[in-house]
């Protein structure tokens, strides 16, 4: 190959990568829809997955808030919850971009560890919401005390069955505290049962149609379970499915976590029979709130734990003001 | 008869050269460098890149096994499950001997663990007629379905805090991780390119039958590089574990996808027969700049996939026009 | 009457024909000859319309014409057939002659005139009657000719352009094809035809066109010249012998030894080969010749008896173990079982060299020497004449000749006591067939020992010192040089009754 022949192919080469890089980035622009340097605040949400609707709601309520003091958000999460690498990535890149505050769902308590000591260091406070960091490094944990929440739920659903026979448990992962906690707290309130027995519990990753698959299984190799409880929203979904499924809707009792519009459908429909729900605006307007009244003033320390309240909705109780209010902060504009 | 002096594409530095004039994806990847610093001036920043290199540290080392694997025209898709199953496995040994000699032996098992199921794999692709794509299927469901039976689906916390700084540690912008993966790939290159065994990794791939009949080891070799990307696989998995300081039994999962799209960008060729690590590792970089280029804009993570998904079809479809040096 | 006066086409900065003038005369059989890239298959694409000239003109009738397409020419009354047969695989024969041609009445194809009209076809021409109702995919090669002749015939041309009729046919189904132009020439037809053997020109042309480079270098009546001169046209050199003399006779040492040897495909078999020989081994696909060869060269294992070579024991468990005792196989098809497509000529070359144990192009450490690779490299292409000679195209980019001298380029790199070369010449062109023989009589006076299996009779019988002949898995016959003619030969591989058979096809 002549001199001529490479300079003209590394000139085309050049041309067209450029042209493909001005299009991309064009498209970039466009979509992100983000302005350079701006001078108002910018608050970051960060949570574990995104495409969980739990999260957002958050982030509906991370924006609201923002909103009421004129502060800008962002939403980045990896689209694979698994991928811890990606999260921890992110809050990198959200010191390097020097937002001005981070509202983060942590998905392992001790991989984010580094990069949020890295935030704090960089005066960029950390919110930690519905999942906590061990030791907690962050400025505010924030969280429906997902123990108790179980509890209060699995003794719901003990007392259903009058105390006899035998649970399962679907939780979304058990590397967030909340995963652990719920399950902990679910165990925990059954172990005050004596004629309830563990049949055992799997993981779904917030996939539906994994705990479906899952749900099945569980009960076709154990006939004996009456009560399976699914530890999220995505979770809960694909229990009921497979509940529905095998027509076992009067044999098995499904106590779910959170609500998103098929959830309640099954809740009407009494294939759910409880859900806790939790407040998924509440507690982004909260993370929010500290973050602001940090800003406002530096100086005052902001409490460690700010717990935030939860209501079970029951197949008998979901008409009740109450109740649709908890709703409405899963589902906007919910009005029964 | 021919009186002109050709230039040598297995020569190091014109190899080099070669890739920078005639690669399109090269010349993608520097464009998108110097777009992004236009765009956010930090992203050449010294903690930028410090993060961008920690972000590929483990792809890459993965994509240098895979690198071999594609050029015998197999794949391997149970890279992910291997840094799954070997990450706990490793982690676990470190946390319950501890004490000085519990990394060493924590990376012994670890790579133990890569080398098994490499070996599984490549006995069964070599020996066999199951498609590589089917062999390593299964032994991704396998591993990864023992990785969970082992932990009972909780990550490990408990590590070594030497191991731990390891996976954060850095030297200026580089971090400790990214070095191994760069030792690695200049190791993987040179052993791909100047030895025996690289030349016929490249023949068996372009015509098992007719690297039979030239004497070559044909089934040997297919062995030896999916134990290869096993090891490699392994050496991911200790990679992650060190920098997520857990080991989760679903870590890695869907990593051999990113592996196989960069070498594929690379200019690896599925049918086989064609790519290097080089070419590989700009495959690692043009995934690794553009998600933290469109991170760094503030791009939700949607648009994203979607920029991903077009980019890479876009420069593997104009790639394949560039006529490519034969080995 | 057809005939191009001027002719030139240029694709680019390549000229394939450069004022070419040639005449075919109505109800002959013409031939046009010459290596790859001399023009002829272009020169026949132009009479058919494939191919538009960039100068000069066609004339028809003694009046200039233009085809724009291969159906303007149709319509002209010229019909082609290529090399690639155009059938649609899964229609029957009746409907591939028809397709795009069908006889209509009302706009409805009436499929009982399409077959009275197709059965009539063939009753005029006397062809032999291929099933025109089952799926032409189900034909033989040599069936699905016939309806590619048929096609091209239903659409009533005068002139019928062939472009490499016999390429792709093996031995016993070439000689109906010739057979099928004579009939078309004695039905009235005139018949354009192209070739690379000189067998079949010899055996059916009125008339030699031969083409060098783009340009006509003769043109006169087969009746007029003889082999030589039509070799020396195509080459552009006098060739005394296509076949070269050996310039050492074997010697009288036993190289290899054969006693009882079985294997799958042959029975067992009793045989001592001579250092420096050169062994033809004749017979038809099956026959066993092929399945010998694979014997010697690993690819199938000893079932009884035993091998011996160089006085040691031979009994290669895989193509490995019969390098490494000094046994090379070159195998027939080489684009799928001896080239790596790939990769450069360079490494197709070197690639026995560097698989050997102990190699020179190896460190003891597993690293490749690229600089005395190269050198070696470049140096044999230089001696084989290789061309392009650039060592890093890849080896699709050559010819099939020169892919060919890159395989057997491997076993000058490689020395090897035997090679065993299986059908080394097929599909390759002229020039590249006489440079061939000759590296074979180089290695055999060298002392090396050559194994040539071969389809072709006429190859074998030009350089071998002995031939063996096999048939249904039997070593039937030997002959030593000159104990036999091409005609017996022939009658040893295919069997008394059935080489009576085609020969009567041929009168």
């Amino acid at each position: 190959m002549n001199v001529k022949t490479l300079t003209r192919r590394s000139a085309i080469c050049v041309t067209r990568s450029t042209g493909l890089a001005i299009v991309g980035l064009m498209g970039a622009v466009l979509v992100s829809g983000t302005a350079n340097a701006a001078p108002q605040k910018t608050i970051e949400f960060i949570p574990s997955s995104n495409a969980t609707p739990y999260f957002l709601r958050e982030y509906a309520g991370v924006k609201r808030e923002a909103k009421k003091y004129g502060y800008k958000t962002l939403f980045q999460a990896p689209s694979v919850s698994t991928h811890v690498g990606k999260q921890i990535g992110m809050v990198y890149t959200a010191i390097t971009r020097k937002v001005d505050g981070i509202v983060l769902v942590p998905y392992s308590p001790t991989a984010l560890l580094p990069p949020v000591e890295k935030a704090m260091a960089a005066h960029i406070p950390v919110i930690a919401t519905d999942s906590t960091l061990t030791p907690m490094k962050a400025v505010t944990f924030t969280a429906v005390p997902n123990k108790k929440a179980a509890g209060a739920v699995a003794t719901y659903a003990a007392n259903m069955v009058h105390g006899k026979g035998e649970y399962a448990i679907i939780d979304y992962n058990l590397s967030t505290t909340s995963g652990r906690d719920r399950r902990d707290g679910f165990k925990a309130a059954m172990a005050k049962f004596p004629g309830m027995k563990f049949a055992g519990l799997q993981i779904s990753h917030s996939i539906p149609q994994t705990a479906l698959t899952e749900t099945q299984a569980l009960l076709e190799r154990d006939p004996k379970i009456n009560v399976i409880f699914g530890a999220n929203d995505r979770s809960a979904l694909g229990v009921a499915e497979a509940v529905q499924r095998m027509h076992l809707q009067n044999k098995v009792v499904v106590v779910g976590f959170d609500a998103d519009l098929g959830e309640i459908n099954y809740i009407k429909s009494g294939v759910i029979k409880a859900s806790v729900l939790q407040s998924p605006v509440l507690m982004g307007e909260t993370a929010v709130k500290v973050l602001h009244d940090m800003f406002k003033d530096p100086t005052k320390t902001p409490p460690k734990f700010i717990p935030l309240p939860y209501h079970m909705v029951t197949y008998k109780n979901f008409q009740d003001p109450t109740s649709i209010a908890a709703i409405r902060q899963y589902i906007a504009g919910y009005k029964g | 008869m021919t009186t002109q002096p050709m230039a040598n594409p297995t020569s190091l530095r014109s190899g080099l050269v070669a890739l920078l004039n005639s690669s399109l994806v090269a010349a993608v990847l520097v464009v998108l460098i110097i777009a992004f610093s236009l765009a956010a001036p930090e992203f050449m920043s010294g903690s930028n890149v410090l993060n961008l290199l920690q972000s590929v540290a483990v792809i890459a080392v993965l994509s240098i096994g895979q690198t071999f694997v594609i050029i015998t025209a197999g794949i391997d898709l149970s890279q992910g499950a291997v840094i799954g199953l070997s990450g706990v496995l490793g982690a676990g040994v470190m946390g319950a001997t501890g004490g000085a000699g519990s990394i060493i032996l924590g990376i012994a098992v670890a790579v133990a663990v890569g080398l098994g199921v490499g070996l599984v794999n490549g006995l069964i692709t070599a020996f066999t007629r199951v498609p590589a794509f089917i062999v390593t299927l299964g032994t991704l469901s396998i591993a990864s379905g023992i990785a969970l039976l082992v932990t009972g689906g909780e990550p490990i916390y408990q590590l070594p805090p030497a191991f731990d700084s390891f996976g954060t540690n850095a030297l200026g912008v580089f971090p400790d991780i990214i070095m191994v993966s760069v030792m690695l790939a200049i190791l993987g290159q040179i052993l791909l390119r100047r030895t025996r065994f690289g030349r016929s990794v490249y023949a068996i791939g372009s015509n098992p039958r007719a690297a039979a009949l030239s004497g070559l080891p044909v089934r040997r070799n297919i062995v030896l590089v999916y134990v290869m990307s096993g090891i490699l696989s392994a050496i991911g998995g200790i990679l992650l574990t060190a920098y997520v300081n857990s080991a989760l039994p679903t870590a890695g999962a869907g990593y051999e996808l990113d592996s196989i799209a960069a070498v594929v960008i690379g200019g690896g060729s599925l049918f086989g027969g064609q790519g290097t690590v080089w070419a590989s590792m700009l495959g690692v970089l043009l995934i690794g700049v553009l998600g933290n280029g469109t991170d760094l804009l503030g791009v939700s993570s949607y648009s994203q996939t979607v920029i991903l998904g077009c980019v890479v079809i876009g420069a593997v479809y104009i790639d394949s026009f560039r006529k490519r040096v034969a080995i | 009457m057809i005939g191009v006066r001027d002719l030139s086409v240029r694709f680019g900065p390549i000229t394939a024909l450069n004022g070419v003038n040639v005449e075919i005369r109505p109800g002959t059989i013409h031939a046009l000859a010459g290596e790859n890239g001399s023009g002829k298959s272009t020169l026949l694409k132009v009479l058919g319309g494939a191919q538009t000239p960039s100068g000069g003109t066609i004339e028809l009738d003694g009046k200039p014409v233009i085809f724009a397409d291969t159906s303007q020419a149709t319509a002209a009354g010229v019909g082609l057939i290529f090399q690639e047969l155009s059938l649609f695989p899964h229609l029957s024969g009746y409907s591939n002659i028809y397709v795009g041609n069908e006889p209509r009445s009302f706009g409805l194809m009436q499929l009982r005139r399409l077959r009275e009209d197709a059965e009539r076809l063939v009753r005029e021409l006397g062809f032999p009657r291929p099933d025109l109702e089952r799926a032409v995919a189900e034909l033989t090669v040599a069936e699905q000719q016939i309806v590619e002749i048929l096609k091209c015939l239903s659409r009533k041309p005068k002139i019928v352009l062939f472009d490499e009729p016999t390429a792709s046919l093996t031995q016993r189904e070439i000689r109906p094809v010739l057979t099928n132009m004579k009939r078309l020439r004695d039905q009235g037809y005139t018949v354009v035809f192209v070739s690379h053997y000189l067998e079949e020109v010899f055996a059916v042309a009125d008339r030699i066109t031969v083409l060098r480079d783009g340009s006509v270098t003769l043109d006169e009546d087969m009746a007029d010249v003889d082999r030589d001169r039509i070799l020396g046209a195509m080459l552009g050199r006098r060739l005394t012998e296509f076949y070269p003399a050996r310039k050492a006779a074997p010697l009288r040492e036993i190289v290899l030894k054969l006693k009882d040897a079985d294997c799958s495909g042959i029975e067992p078999l009793t045989l001592e080969i001579r250092k420096g020989e050169i062994l033809g081994v004749a017979g038809t696909v099956g026959s066993g010749s092929a399945a010998f060869g694979e014997m010697l060269g690993g690819l199938r294992r000893l079932r009884g008896g035993s091998m011996a070579l160089d006085g040691d024991r031979y009994a290669p468990r895989n193509a490995a173990d019969a390098l490494r005792a000094g046994i090379a196989y070159v195998p027939e098809d080489r684009r799928t079982e001896a080239l790596l497509l790939d990769l450069s000529v360079a490494s197709n070359m070197s690639l026995p060299l560097v698989a050997a144990p102990a190699s020179s192009l190896v460190t003891a450490r597993g690293f490749l020497r690229l600089r005395r690779e190269r050198r070696l490299v470049e140096h044999e292409i230089s001696h084989m004449n290789v061309r392009p000679g650039n060592p890093f195209l890849p080896a699709r980019a050559l010819s099939g000749g020169n892919q060919q001298k890159v395989v057997l380029g491997r076993w000058f790199l490689y020395d090897r006591t035997c090679l065993v070369l299986n059908n080394p010449t097929k599909g390759v062109d002229v020039g590249s067939k006489a440079e061939i023989y000759k590296f074979i009589a180089d290695l055999a006076d060298s002392g090396h020992t050559i194994i040539l299996i071969s389809n072709y009779n006429p190859e074998l019988l030009g350089t071998a010192d002995r031939i063996i002949a096999f048939r249904e898995g039997r070593l039937i016959a030997s002959y030593d040089r000159g104990e036999v003619t091409e005609d017996d030969l022939l009658a040893s591989t295919m069997g008394g009754i059935e080489a009576m058979l085609v020969e009567e096809e041929t009168l």
